[in-house]
């Protein structure tokens, strides 16, 4: 190659890793990069309670409280203090001195509309869809900042349903989504179209400390080993949803559980109606191996479908013990009594569900192999897959196990038990009198008492009833830049307070 | 020469000689040698290997997940590693080759069959039909094949015939306006005319004036068409639209070590190298079939080349 | 030649309305959006509402009458996961794919007809050889792995480019190498398979044996003759770009239509999957007619019915 060649060759690398580098590097010091696998499609507040959550919650639009990350309780945050005055009515008081970040004040007016847009029937609502689906909460305001809500049924869980009641502007749209909401928080979202990136750009008039973020920028990939090499390199600073396999710096990679618990439901037909078949296909799983071989020491073997800080869990039930000399007598016994414990019995998996899910499925067939069942691998594309798992159910309902993650981070059991294990929840797959009979009575109760009584159902159902067999409660990995000092936690997955993170090396 | 080298010659049939001969000449081509045994080797695998392998592939073991390639303690079927089960990826490479033999082979001889026949009616006849031909094939090229192979899937029960019924679907208007394509031009030449002239049956110009003539571009696309087919599955696979456990495909393994490219790179590699090796030499033996059975370029074989 | 575009403009117009009715019912074949944009705890009332809201709930042909009467209109409907229009949408990340399809059709071009003319010109050759391999080898990787080995090695390990995004023109070396190395290899094949028949007709054999020495106009007429071919699958390639692109865009975080294709089929975005493959089909079409006119304009004999 001619000297000249050489030189040329030699100045284009340079440029070009200067162009590169200075493209990597960030104008503003104080300014954040997120990459994830979200679209985050519509970004109004009353969608809040989705994966969108991430973005506003709590950054640009506030909720009236905050659940705590450890305990689970309700603290005040747009609302200061709340009462139940009467049994179907919760009196609100509200935070003084609070504006929007487009410079209207914040009061009863400004929640009341907020609540009445959150039910208008001709927006998507999905918070309305989540949590409010057979609740309806009526506003009344009182005074500037006092607001009474009432609903037909006493809501105990009025305070735990305040932390999704996302405040947005009263000059918010009422009849048409926005994807720019504006709300009480720290950041304001700078105009953009849907479909644009977004930015969150700290504003003025947050009536709380002012965070050190200033800026925010969210990006998508979709690939988890590109999220985690933008971190690596500098282009982003926290990446989320990195798959264990490339979470491998202990220094950057933080695990956290996302509240999202695994389980296999039965189907109560054929052989799966023997209590001693559901038993026996329990204890013939290793869950320990299946933890370590497949997921890490970070994942919890599940005993039920929430998680500890969840209102209703029980800490004193046990998983399952591996027992499979155990499994093969029970289903001796139950062949004996004339079951037909030979019948193929279908796994249904939902394909790409979670990391790893399929080869834990498979993992899962080898051990029942190994007991002596014929189950047999059946994977769907997710519309199939949902088909099977709501009601109304196709008749006759075939016996199956299906393959779910359900994620509670709403504070209380009523929002997985009644879904679940009541003769009339949707997912439900049997009947079963007394276990209706404790859910009904935790449902009615408050306090200390709603909290036994769950307890108790979950225990009942476990041993008495053995609907599912559980696996784990997941986690989540997150990648973050050792520029930021921020460790996620609990509720990590449905909100990412940027006011908590803060810059290392400053005081 | 002697006697006996001549009586030995003539007590030669006439078949061994052309066999011999055809040995020959794919000794002087040392790469489509190579490709040929490498082929056999493949298809060995396709017919023999599952009966010789099954309980080892298929053995999951939860401790040895991921366990890297060129590492004889665990014995020497783990010498490409294991998967993300522990699966020998080597066992699974010879379990998968019938599968995957299969399904490619099948959906490419399928798209090739009717696209060449679609193509040489819309070339030769024109008029309404082909324009209905073609217009059709402008619509199936235009229909997104994932949303063919959901369709498929969903309509039909999912098995290894309606992975091939797709794949070879989305596959046929290459063909056909390739076949087509070369059909417009051959008709034009003199042999053609002269043919029509001489009052040949269209049956005849088509089969033996026109095909054979479209026979080897059509071949160099299809041996290409076997990887893209295998690298298509891959595709459905990872989104689980392709095969499904127990049965193994090269695509197959390439989809499921995608998310591990960064830490256990051999889960995908292996495969990928496979198929690609397949093609290579599947490409290499046609070219050497075309160059052998073409008597403009068969003097490329036969004499031997002086360095 | 007007009558025969007019034509031409005619049937594929014809085509696009078939391809809209095959695509409207069969799409409706595969799953139900309400199920997949609501979470999967959402009660069946909340369901039914959703649907009703969206139309869902209307017998499917009264649905495909108001699509029609909309499409009239050029109103494609909205899409149902963020409600903006979806004909804007697909608008909007149609240029992307369009312009990371047309730099990796050009360099996959030109690449295929000298590496793959050269190569015919000797077959069995050194070059011939190697060039072969190459380009067979690139003809049987799977995109993904290029992209993601580029990454790791390009961004992580030596810092040299960008890993993804849009930004620079550095940004788009990655994604345009991850879309040409499949068509460059499979096209420089092509071209060497049509060179070898062309350089062996018997033009070129007169011609060299009268003595012409120039190359060049050998090479030419031979590539003439053999690029009938090469333009189909060229074409066959780039109608296939959409799909191509979609590990391009979706490693690599550009906003084009392959992965807008992908997403909304993954969701059953109804309005968004019609509006795309439209567009698409489109650009489709008048490929495909350039193409025929790419024939007569190389080979003159060639006739159009």
């Amino acid at each position: 190659m001619s000297k000249f060649r050489m030189a040329g060759l030699l100045c284009g690398v340079a440029l070009g890793s200067t162009v590169a580098t200075g493209v990597l590097a960030q104008d503003d010091a104080s300014a954040i990069t997120i990459v994830t696998p979200y679209t985050f499609d519509n970004i109004d507040s009353c969608n809040s309670s989705s994966e969108v959550g991430l973005v506003v919650r709590e950054n640009v639009v506030e909720a009236l409280t905050h659940l705590n990350a450890e305990t689970g309780q309700p603290e005040p945050r747009l609302a200061t203090s709340w009462e139940q005055t009467e049994p179907t009515v919760w009196r609100i008081k509200l935070r003084e001195s609070v504006t929007f970040s487009d410079g209207s004040t914040f009061d009863a007016e400004a929640v009341a509309r907020s609540i009445d847009r959150m039910f208008n029937t001709k927006l998507d609502c999905l918070n309305r869809g989540k949590l409010f689906a057979n609740i309806r909460l009526t506003p009344k305001i009182i005074d500037g900042h006092t607001i009474d809500i009432s609903t037909e049924k006493p809501q105990p869980l009025m305070p735990i349903f305040m932390s999704f009641l996302t405040i947005e502007s009263p000059k918010t749209d009422f009849d048409a989504m926005t994807s720019t909401p504006v709300g009480t928080g720290p950041y304001a979202i700078p105009q953009r179209n849907a479909g644009d990136a977004i930015v969150l750009a700290r504003q003025d008039h947050y009536w709380g400390e002012a965070p050190e973020v200033s800026k925010a920028t969210y990006v998508r990939r979709d690939e988890s080993a590109l999220r985690a090499a933008m971190v690596e390199v500098g282009e982003a600073d926290i990446g989320l949803n990195i798959a264990i396999q490339d979470a491998t710096n202990p220094e950057t990679d933080h695990g956290y559980l996302n509240g999202e618990t695994t389980r296999l439901r039965f189907s109560f037909a054929g052989p799966l109606a023997d209590i001693r078949v559901r038993k026996a296909m329990n204890l013939a799983i290793d869950r320990e191996a299946l933890r370590d071989g497949l997921f890490n020491q970070d994942y919890a073997i599940a005993t039920q479908m929430f998680l500890p800080r969840i209102n209703g869990y029980n800490p004193e039930m046990k998983p399952w013990p591996y027992d499979p000399e155990q499994a093969k007598a029970l289903i001796d016994e139950a062949r004996k009594a004339g079951v037909d414990v030979d019948a193929e019995i279908p796994i249904i998996s939902r394909i790409n569900f979670y990391a790893n899910g399929q080869e834990a499925m498979e993992a899962m067939i080898a051990m029942w192999q190994m007991v002596g069942l014929n189950v047999k691998l059946q994977p769907m594309e997710r519309a199939q897959w949902l088909k099977l798992v709501n009601k109304p159910y196709a008749e006759p309902r075939p016996a199956m196990l299906i393959q779910e993650q359900h994620d509670n981070n709403s504070g209380d059991a009523t929002f997985t038990m009644h879904f679940r294990y009541h003769s009339t929840g949707q997912q439900s797959e049997f009947g079963d009198a007394e276990l209706d009979r404790l859910i009904d009575a935790a449902d009615a109760a408050s306090g200390d008492e709603r909290v036994k009584l769950f307890q108790q159902a979950n225990a009942y159902s476990a041993e008495h009833v053995v609907p599912d067999v559980m696996m784990f409660h997941m986690v989540n990995y997150m990648r973050i830049s050792d520029r930021l000092e921020f460790k996620p936690d609990g509720v990590s997955s449905t909100m990412m307070e940027l006011s908590q993170i803060k810059f290392r090396g400053t005081n | 020469m002697s006697d006996m080298t001549h009586s030995t010659a003539t007590a030669k049939s006439p078949r061994e000689h052309m066999l011999a001969e055809a040995f020959l000449m794919l000794w002087r081509d040392k790469f489509a040698f190579l490709s040929a045994l490498f082929l056999l080797l493949v298809v060995f695998a396709a017919f023999f290997g599952p009966s010789l392998l099954t309980d080892q592939a298929l053995q999951m073991n939860l401790r040895g997940r991921n366990a890297p390639p060129f590492e004889l303690e665990r014995g020497w079927i783990y010498f490409l590693g294991a998967d993300n089960l522990g699966r020998s990826l080597l066992a699974r490479l010879v379990i998968g080759s019938r599968y995957t033999l299969m399904i490619a082979g099948s959906a490419v001889v399928l798209a090739l069959v009717a696209g060449t026949i679609l193509g040489l009616v819309a070339g030769y006849r024109q008029g309404r039909i082909a324009t209905i031909i073609l217009r059709a094939a402008d619509i199936l090229m235009s229909f997104p094949s994932l949303l063919l192979a959901l369709i498929v899937l969903f309509v039909l029960a999912p098995s290894v015939a309606n992975v091939v019924l797709v794949l070879a679907l989305s596959r046929v208007p290459v063909y056909l306006r390739t076949c087509r394509a070369e059909v417009l031009e051959i008709r034009e030449r003199q042999f053609v005319k002269a043919a029509k002239v001489l009052g040949a049956s269209h049956a005849r110009i088509v089969f033996l004036h026109i095909l054979p003539n479209v026979v080897p571009t059509l071949l160099t696309l299809a041996t290409l068409e076997f990887a893209a087919v295998m690298l298509s599955e891959s595709s459905l696979s990872f989104l689980g639209l392709g095969v499904q456990a127990p049965a193994v495909t090269w695509g197959l393994m390439v989809a499921d070590g995608r998310g591990y490219l960064a830490s256990a790179w051999w889960l995908s590699f292996w495969p990928g190298v496979t198929i690609s090796l397949t093609a290579i030499s599947a490409n290499l033996m046609a070219n050497w079939i075309r160059t052998a059975t073409d008597p403009a370029q068969r003097w490329r074989l036969e004499k031997r080349k002086r360095a | 030649m007007r009558s025969y575009f007019r034509q031409r403009t005619i049937q594929s117009v014809i085509s696009l309305f078939g391809l809209v009715v095959l695509v409207f019912f069969l799409a409706r074949l595969t799953g139900n959006p309400v199920d997949l944009l609501l979470p999967v705890d959402t009660p069946q009332s909340v369901r039914e509402e959703f649907a009703a809201r969206h139309g869902f709930d209307q017998p499917l042909l009264v649905q495909f009458g108001r699509y029609l009467l909309d499409l009239l209109q050029l109103d494609f409907g909205e899409s149902l996961r963020d409600g903006r229009p979806a004909l804007q949408m697909v608008l909007q990340a149609f240029p992307t794919t369009l312009l990371l399809s047309f730099w990796a059709m050009l360099i996959s071009l030109v690449i295929a007809i000298v590496t793959g003319s050269i190569a015919a010109w000797r077959p069995g050759g050194v070059f011939d050889r190697i060039a072969s391999l190459i380009s067979l080898a690139g003809a049987s990787i799977p995109n993904f792995w290029i992209a993601i080995v580029g990454v790791l090695v390009f961004s992580v390990w030596l810092r040299a480019l960008p890993t993804s995004g849009t930004g620079t023109p550095w940004h788009w070396i990655m994604p345009v190498t991850v879309l040409f190395v499949r068509p460059c290899g499979v096209l420089t094949q092509v071209v060497r398979s049509s060179m070898i028949d062309a350089l062996a007709s018997p033009y070129v054999k007169t011609a060299r044996a009268r003595g012409v020495r120039s190359r060049v106009v050998i090479f030419g007429h031979a590539l003439r003759n053999a690029m009938l071919p090469v333009v189909t699958v060229a074409g066959d390639q780039a109608a296939g770009m959409v799909n191509g692109a979609v590990i391009a865009e979706t490693v690599f975080g550009f906003p084009g239509i392959g992965k807008l294709m992908i997403d909304s089929i993954m969701f059953r975005d109804f309005a968004v999957i019609q509006a795309a493959v439209m567009v698409t089909a489109v650009a489709i079409f008048v490929l495909n007619i350039l193409i025929d006119l790419a024939y007569a304009l190389l080979d003159p004999r060639v006739r159009h019915g």
